[in-house]
């Protein structure tokens, strides 16, 4: 039976502050999570170490099902679609 | 002994500090103010991610996190021109080591530099120094 987690960042995701955000999904994964949503509501940037975050998470997950991106603003999507992840992970 | 220095130049900012992330959130965060007080045409959002990926670079992997090592870095706008000059104290990277992604292959690392030109940043380096350069076409805001 699937297990949906949401996690909501209200930081941005850089290099000074990525540890935090993987230390949460890595703690949703061991109890069981295997579809995360993550809410981008209140997050303004993100750069390539938050990325890689993301995509370690979307890696682990993805046979049950891609991770998932929510309230994303124009500029992030733009920044996935660079980096064409996008095309991995569920933009919403 | 941690360190964070920044001076105001005659068209932009200088700053060196310690191999910290810290220290590179507040110099992203200075710049920003900077291309604010003069008016400049250039998205925020773009700045900031450019500026992260260049300067998490040089404390990642030019300087390998040895707060003993320094960042250096120089940001100005001359002739419709913003340029970013960073230079670490590491050991500098052959012309062929130069990171970047492979399109289309999922992996977490390697994406700094293929965002940067994303961006529509030119992108040099003078890999025996150690120095990136980052520049952009950047005028006033017309209101």
């Amino acid at each position: 039976m699937s297990q949906t987690i949401t996690v909501q960042p209200d930081y941005n995701i850089t290099v000074s502050s990525s540890d935090v955000l993987k230390d949460e999904l890595l703690r949703h994964i061991r109890e069981g999570a295997d579809h995360i949503v993550v809410d981008f509501s209140q997050v303004k940037i993100i750069d390539s170490t938050g990325l890689s975050v993301l995509i370690s998470t979307h890696n682990t997950i993805k046979d049950k099902h891609p991770l998932e991106l929510v309230n994303v603003s124009d500029d992030i999507k733009k920044l996935l679609a660079i980096t064409r992840l996008d095309k991995h992970f569920q933009v919403n | 002994m941690l360190m964070y220095n920044v001076n105001r130049t005659k068209n932009g900012l200088r700053f060196e500090f310690s191999s910290n992330y810290v220290y590179v959130d507040k110099t992203v965060e200075s710049c920003i103010n900077f291309v604010r007080e003069r008016s400049l045409d250039i998205s925020e959002f773009d700045l900031s991610i450019a500026l992260h990926e260049v300067l998490s670079n040089a404390v990642r992997h030019g300087n390998k996190e040895d707060p003993t090592k320094n960042v250096l870095c120089n940001l100005f706008w001359e002739k419709d021109m913003l340029q970013i000059e960073v230079r670490d104290e590491g050991q500098g990277l052959s012309s062929g080591d130069a990171m970047k992604r492979k399109s289309g292959v999922l992996e977490p690392h390697g994406m700094g530099m293929s965002i940067i030109e994303g961006l529509d940043f030119e992108c040099q380096y003078v890999c025996e120094k150690n120095i990136v350069l980052l520049k952009k076409k950047v005028k006033v805001h017309s209101n």
